[in-house]
């Protein structure tokens, strides 16, 4: 697919052929169907498509949180499907980072040390030059001996995105980073990753259904009906909203195909 | 609002399940308790009932002998007396039973062994009437002849024809041997009644090793001529005998018998409500703390009811009513269990009274009614805090993601002061002045507890985060030591319901080092006595031994000084109640009990002599050369006395009198009952103890005891009482430990979401583990750590107040205090596995996700 144009960049993270299918019989439902993607290193991908196409799903399984039914995960050189929980748990710490849409920090610690946790969770020393550079992008610098409950949402985000960023991680998953956030300080916290991606290459992966947040990427994927549909390259957030309407038409076609199969 | 209810409480039944356990077990033991108090009751009673149904009216002495404690004898002139009574069928049958251990066995060895459990009793053979069925032989016929219950000739291997020795702690011809004529049993097969080893003698025997007199009998027992009922003949016979005597048909008899039996169950039965009691006090806390965070976790639900037009008082209601229903629960299952546990104990104690008690099933209704009210009371009052904050929810909540408020802890402190204050000035206040009162220092000390329990959520957290960070060396560590500070409140609550346990226990435990420090040093310094000649089996009549051998110990070589004792413990000093002894050496026994003279001669130098201790000598009034008049309780003459001597009393108030050894023929027992004997400088201990022990051969009731041991057998007595209340503690150790798992088993449920996101980023299965355990341990140390502090300075003061009692010396049992801190860390570790597991078994996926 679209992958063969980015190869000179490296992939960070790819599934092959993946298939997921929860549940059995009348209630089956197929989350992913043979869906193969690359994520090019160093690129700000978005995962895009209407609820139910499995957007979360594909992330959660290229992240290592839900398996594969069939077909392959890999991070950078590491092939996921088949690794214990053990491996994964190693894989998740060292490899990758997350933001969610909750934000999740820890009430109990600090920001400075929820920056950090993942790095202590591996007993790992921060690499101080790179977390002050972190620290001054994400703009947290006087905040650090906040406690979550002290800073308001947007900043609670930076708190989240400067964690993932801090372990400089193969691959960032971000689920709905903006999705709890008012425009202005979503605005930011897309404005931090944007530059974490062009000033230190970092890879990142993000889940949205926000066309103003995708606009942001490199690249959007669009998925529906558990299948890769189509990608744009630097979009607009005018062209994703298009795009994602013209999907909404063909699913809902299906549907009325499929009702009518019934 | 109803159907709400039931619901939410169907969706939690994991975690009211555990909090239900708790009133449970509190319930079942003081339910089991009252069970087991009124089955054990009624097994008694029937025994005694079979014991007495042959006895249609009983005679005895409405006087107490004082040296027995049992009626008095009643001359062999009220048979005759009777046999002329309206009603009376045959002659009336003269009974002597001994009911005080005055008879003991001589066992093969030439000693009285020690007894225990259900008594050894002589009496008269008047015949194989039921329920006495002969096995084997005959009953007595000549006065070298007895017969023997089957359980007592089992147990000393003996059959018809063998010989049989025993000795009368009154008779002073020392060991007598019988030859057995006959072995009985009891009606239904059985070898004894109720566990009790029972030998019988001709009349005359029996009078005389039981009473020490002839034509004397303990009781009467007449028969109901046809026509007559029982009552119509005790009435008959009363009338006859007038108010000396107590008449009582065998109904009654087996009444008062068994409810004598019923002081001591009753007293029994008080320490293990008490102790039941702390298991509900103890669980009171857990149903705080599960309540709180049940609360807590419905925020949003409760303020959306709220927001629907639920009123306050149906918010309120409707917690209210799901602990009504826990409380129900466990009420019912209490008191179903505790029946189970007070049949299963009554079943227990049967077989220790010789297996032949027939355990029966009584529930009283007072342990239906206090079950019911315990459970459901206990669980309705623990839950009103909560659900008055669960009514003032505001509907707006249901609106906010409701971080979960963390309270303030200043309300705590004020309700702690308000005990603590007043605690400590009833308490100083007692220990300044010399008379203290131990209802109004127990009140002090209990202020002083409660206020202590009160007051813990105060400090809390820095002393979590103290003992937190001897654990923060990783990250799981930290995380652990976090979470225990993030909620004072409930780590405090949880940590008070493990504390109160070990408070009590730690308070106990110094109080019993104390005392065991304070005999030993008293033992080191004070008594100098080496070895000391007394009973080897406590009894109701002190044992005693022949005059001669104190003459003869002092020729043995190596004795530096012998002192003997006599006992009258009835005698009465100008008209009051004393306990008298008489020494034939005052000047030794005042030197190895380390006692020093204050003034006057420290000998009794005639038998009117008499010596007091200070502290006599100031509640008597009595001064040196005064006179003084004593009673003794074997001879009704009053004697006049000159105090010839008063020793120092120091500290203590404990009164110590002495007269000469020529005053014991006064005293009802003339032989002495101990005697302290000091060796000579570089005497071989073992030798001379030896040679002791080979005079006392003819006195089977003594033996030469080592000073030393004494304080050894103390610490076993000791040591067995700790064991028994840390037995009973465990049932409040165990609902404290149900209380942790509770409080970690909702936190992780409440944190979900970090777990979820902890796990994402990397934090394997065991860092998760080790994260819950750290947070469970912090806890249980925190709760060990005030209970041993709570309980050392509630132990420390309990001495103070027993200073000038004898516990003269403070000791902190160290090795314990260790152990419970030992024990602290287990049972954080096992408390943790059930909550880990559950944390580190998160689905990673649903915990993070929306939707």
């Amino acid at each position: 697919m679209a992958s063969t144009t980015m190869a000179d960049a490296g992939i960070a993270a790819r599934a092959a052929g993946v298939w997921k299918v929860y549940g059995t019989g009348e209630a089956q439902v197929v989350a992913l169907r043979d869906v193969s993607v690359d994520m090019a290193r160093g690129r700000f991908t978005a995962i895009m498509g209407p609820s139910g196409s499995g957007k979360s799903t594909l992330m959660h399984c290229m992240a290592g949180l839900d398996t594969v039914d069939r077909g392959e995960v890999f991070i950078g050189d590491l092939r996921v499907t088949g690794m214990s929980d053990r491996q994964l748990t190693q894989m998740r710490r060292d490899n990758i980072g997350f933001i969610f849409q909750q934000f999740n920090l820890l009430p109990t610690l600090t920001a400075e040390e929820n920056i950090t946790l993942p790095l202590s969770i591996a007993g790992r020393k921060p690499d101080r030059a790179w977390f002050d550079q972190v620290i001054d992008t994400v703009g947290l610098r006087d905040r650090l001996t906040h406690k979550p409950t002290e800073l308001s949402g947007g900043q609670q985000q930076r708190v989240a995105c400067a964690r993932a960023l801090v372990s400089r991680p193969e691959v960032i998953f971000a689920d709905e980073p903006t999705g709890n956030l008012d425009s202005r300080s979503g605005a930011e916290v897309l404005n931090f990753l944007r530059e974490s991606v062009d000033r230190f290459g970092q890879t990142i992966v993000m889940v949205t259904h926000d066309a103003n947040a995708a606009s942001y990427a490199d690249r959007v994927l669009f998925l529906a009906d558990g299948q890769v549909v189509d990608e744009l390259m630097d979009p607009t957030a005018e062209q994703v909203l298009d795009e994602l309407k013209r999907l909404e038409e063909i699913v809902a076609a299906k549907q009325a195909q499929r009702a009518e199969g019934a | 609002m109803l159907r709400a209810t039931f619901k939410s409480l169907m969706s939690r039944k994991a975690r009211l399940f555990l909090s239900a356990i708790a009133i449970i077990l509190g319930v079942m033991f003081i339910a089991g308790s009252l069970v087991l108090r009124s089955s054990f009751g009624a097994s008694i009673e029937s025994m005694f009932t079979t014991a007495f149904e042959s006895v249609d009216v009983q005679v005895t002495s409405a006087k107490t002998n004082e040296t027995t404690q049992q009626p008095e004898a009643i001359p062999e002139s009220v048979l005759a007396q009777l046999a002329g009574v309206k009603g009376v069928e045959g002659t009336p049958k003269g009974l002597v039973t001994d009911g005080a251990g005055v008879v003991q066995v001589v066992d093969k060895n030439g000693k009285v062994a020690p007894g225990f459990g259900a008594p050894t009793i002589a009496a008269n053979w008047v015949g194989a009437d039921d329920p006495i069925e002969m096995r084997e032989g005959s009953g007595p016929v000549s006065d070298d002849q007895v017969a023997l219950s089957a359980n007592l000739a089992e147990a000393n291997g003996l059959k018809v024809g063998d010989k049989f020795t025993v000795i009368s702690l009154l008779d002073s011809s020392g060991k007598q041997t019988f030859t057995v004529s006959g072995v009985f049993g009891f009606t239904g097969g059985r070898d004894t009644l109720g566990g009790e080893k029972t030998m019988y003698f001709t009349t005359p025997v029996a009078q005389r090793l039981v009473l020490d007199k002839t034509g004397v009998f303990t009781s009467i027992d007449v028969k109901a001529a046809p026509g007559t009922t029982d009552e119509q003949l005790r009435d008959n016979v009363k009338a006859a005998l007038g108010g000396d005597y107590k008449v009582q048909t065998g109904e009654e008899l087996a009444k008062s018998v068994s409810d004598q039996f019923g002081t001591v169950l009753d007293a029994f039965n008080y320490v293990l409500i008490a102790f039941g009691s702390i298991a509900v006090l103890v669980s009171i806390f857990l149903i705080i703390n599960t309540f709180s965070i049940i609360v807590a976790q419905r925020t949003r639900e409760l303020a959306l009811f709220r927001a629907m037009g639920a009123a306050r008082g149906q918010v309120l209601g409707s917690v209210l009513l799901e602990a009504l229903f826990i409380g129900v629960i466990a009420g019912v299952f209490g008191l179903g269990l505790g029946i189970l546990a007070g049949w299963g104990g009554t079943a227990v104690l049967g077989n220790l009274f010789g297996g032949q008690l027939t355990a029966e099933l009584s529930v009283p209704v007072g342990a239906v009614i206090a079950s019911l009210v315990i459970g459901i009371g206990v669980t309705i009052l623990a839950a009103l805090f909560p659900a008055i904050r669960a009514s003032r929810i505001p509907p707006i909540a249901a609106l906010r993601d409701a971080a979960n408020a963390i309270r303030p802890v200043w309300p705590f402190a004020v309700a702690g002061g308000l005990f603590l204050v007043p605690g400590a000035a009833l308490v100083i206040w007692q220990l300044s002045i010399k008379e203290a009162t131990l209802g109004v220092f127990a009140t002090g000390i209990g202020l002083l507890f409660i206020g202590a329990i009160l007051a813990t959520p105060l400090i809390a957290r820095p002393f979590v985060s103290l003992i937190g960070r001897l654990m923060s060396w990783s990250i799981p560590g930290k995380l652990g030591r976090l979470n225990s500070g993030r909620n004072p409140r409930r780590t405090s609550i949880t940590a008070v319901a493990l504390m109160i346990g070990v408070t009590l226990i730690t308070a106990i435990g110094v109080l019993a080092a104390s005392v065991q420090a304070s005999f030993d040093k008293f033992l080191e310094t004070s008594l100098k006595a080496d070895v000391l000649i007394a009973g080897t089996a406590p009894s109701q009549v002190p044992p005693t031994f022949d005059e001669k051998i104190l003459g003869e110990a002092k020729q043995v070589q190596g004795v530096d000084k012998v002192a003997g004792v006599w006992f009258d413990g009835a005698a009465k000093l100008n008209g009051k109640d004393v306990f008298v002894q008489a020494t034939d050496d005052l000047p030794a026994m005042t030197y190895m009990l380390g006692q020093k003279m204050h003034e006057g001669s420290g000998s009794l130098g005639s038998g009117t002599d008499l010596v007091v201790n200070q502290a006599v000598a100031k509640e008597y009034g009595l001064s040196l050369g005064g006179s003084a008049t004593i009673t003794f309780s074997g001879d009704p003459a009053p004697r006049t006395f000159t105090v010839s001597g008063i020793i120092a009393s120091g500290d203590s108030d404990d009164p110590a009198i002495y007269v000469s050894s020529a005053d014991a023929q006064y005293f009802p027992l003339k032989s002495p009952v101990q005697a302290f004997i000091a060796f000579g400088d570089g005497a071989d201990k073992k030798a001379v103890t030896d040679k002791l022990n080979d005079l006392l051969a003819d006195n089977p009731l003594v033996t030469v005891a080592d000073v030393s041991a004494i304080g050894d057998q103390m610490k076993s007595i000791i040591d067995i009482m700790l064991t028994v209340i840390q037995v009973l503690l465990l049932l409040a150790m165990f609902i404290a430990v149900i209380g942790v798992i509770n409080t970690l088993t909702l936190s992780v449920l409440e944190r979900t979401r970090e777990l979820g996101m902890l796990r994402a980023v990397g934090f394997s299965r065991s860092q998760v583990s080790g994260m819950v355990t750290v947070e469970s341990v912090v806890i249980s140390l925190f709760g060990a750590l005030l209970g041993i502090g709570v309980g050392v300075g509630l132990g420390v003061l309990g001495q103070r107040a027993l200073k000038n009692d004898f516990v003269t010396e403070l000791a902190l049992p160290w090795g314990t205090i260790a152990g419970y801190l030992i024990a602290a860390i287990v049972i954080g570790v096992l408390a943790a596995l059930i909550p880990a597991y559950r944390a580190n078994r998160l689905n990673v996926l649903k915990a993070i996700s929306y939707e």
